[in-house]
């Protein structure tokens, strides 16, 4: 290799097979966007009824249950339920974006920043998201069985509605605190790893 | 680059729909924007999904951008920060065979076919060479090679000129070093 713009005369001579026009890009991007958008609203609002549907629902349980274990219970989950509502209305997009134009440095100060909060966010998804209705459909099934006690005899088969819900929660548990941590701690620790040579920055 | 700087005047000077400003950017630094994607990742798939990925960041961004720096200089900012946090959350193993099959494999006709396939065997090792970098250098040499100024090349990476010119002489002997090395056909 000799002369000062080799390099750059054969950096620049890359052939690429795929160049589309401007407005086929844009037209991308605006349906990437809408679709985007679309997709979380129709999430959101999904998970907004299906909790509306859990709160008229375990109300009514609350209203007429006989055992006041029971009817704790109810309640209990029909308060989740209203305050998984109330955080999708409210932080429902998730996270903003970090801003794209700030320098490397920055940029990757802010990712980490939000990759540690994403982090402490679902490492406490079992006290505020998981627990609460947890315990809440333990009370009730509790009450449940101790209100069926006082009449009949209790089988193995009534232990199975708990070992399913238990097992359903253990799994979003996992979902969340083990495999999403451990995959937002790799891509962390990959982000630094490819930044860190940072040597004669001025900013 | 002097037509991309008189464009960039004209695109400051007044306020634009959203729309033709994008569609401007684009027309204007798609090749370079897609040559950026090709030092990120080897699969075209990857390249593509990197390439679009960067214009939805442009888009979002045109709104909100404050005119403080050139936009030539906003725009390879959010490209390679694009690009960076994009290939850490992809983090492929590279795939030398799919990306010998996919690229470069149409040499110039005119240049000859030996002239072409020397050509395009420099283009690989350049290539390569610049995927292999650290992420920092990778982002100085490649904003270099498409001709920015070392005060522009200080705006987008945040190190100093003389850090800039430090780490370009020292790069640029490595990659020349690579690509000699391809040549005399040594590993």
């Amino acid at each position: 290799m000799n002369g000062q713009d080799e390099l750059h005369d054969l950096w620049c001579s890359q052939p690429f097979l795929k160049t589309g026009r401007g407005e086929d890009v844009l037209r991308l991007v605006q349906k990437r966007t809408n679709r985007f958008d679309r997709a979380m609203l129709v999430r959101n609002w999904i998970e907004c009824i299906a909790a509306g549907v859990v709160v008229a629902t375990f109300v009514f349980f609350a209203l007429r249950a006989e055992d006041a274990l029971a009817r704790t219970g109810a309640f209990v989950i029909a308060a989740s339920a209203t305050w998984i509502i109330f955080y999708l209305l409210r932080y429902g997009r998730g996270p903003r974006d970090v801003d794209p134009s700030l320098d490397l440095r920055g940029y990757t100060q802010a990712l980490v920043h939000r990759y540690d909060h994403q982090i402490k966010l679902l490492k406490s998804v079992k006290y505020w998201y998981l627990l609460p209705p947890y315990l809440g459909l333990l009370l009730w099934s509790l009450g449940i069985l101790r209100d069926k006690a006082r009449t009949t005899a209790l089988s193995w088969s009534d232990s199975i509605p708990p070992m399913i819900y238990t097992t359903v929660f253990a799994a979003i548990w996992w979902l969340n605190e083990v495999y999403s941590v451990r995959r937002l701690r790799q891509e962390r620790a990959r982000l630094l790893e490819m930044t860190a040579n940072s040597e004669g920055r001025t900013k | 680059m002097v037509a991309e700087a008189v464009a960039e005047t004209a695109l400051v000077s007044q306020e634009p729909d959203r729309d033709d400003v994008f569609l401007r950017l684009i027309e204007q630094f798609e090749p370079a924007l897609r040559r950026l994607a090709a030092a990120y990742f080897d699969r075209e798939a990857d390249r593509a999904d990197l390439f679009q990925d960067i214009a939805l960041a442009l888009w979002q961004a045109i709104p909100s951008f404050r005119r403080e720096s050139s936009e030539r200089t906003w725009l390879y900012r959010i490209a390679h920060n694009v690009a960076i946090s994009s290939s850490a959350k992809t983090h492929r193993q590279a795939k030398r065979e799919e990306f010998l099959s996919e690229e470069f494999e149409h040499p110039s006709a005119a240049a000859g076919a030996e002239q072409g396939l020397l050509l395009g065997e420099k283009r690989r090792a350049l290539v390569d060479s610049i995927r292999r970098l650290a992420a920092t250098d990778r982002q100085i040499i490649l904003l270099h090679l498409e001709g920015l100024s070392y005060a522009d090349i200080e705006e987008v990476s945040g190190f100093s000129e003389t850090a800039v010119a430090t780490r370009l002489s020292r790069i640029r002997a490595k990659l020349k070093e690579e690509i000699r090395k391809r040549e005399v056909g040594k590993p």
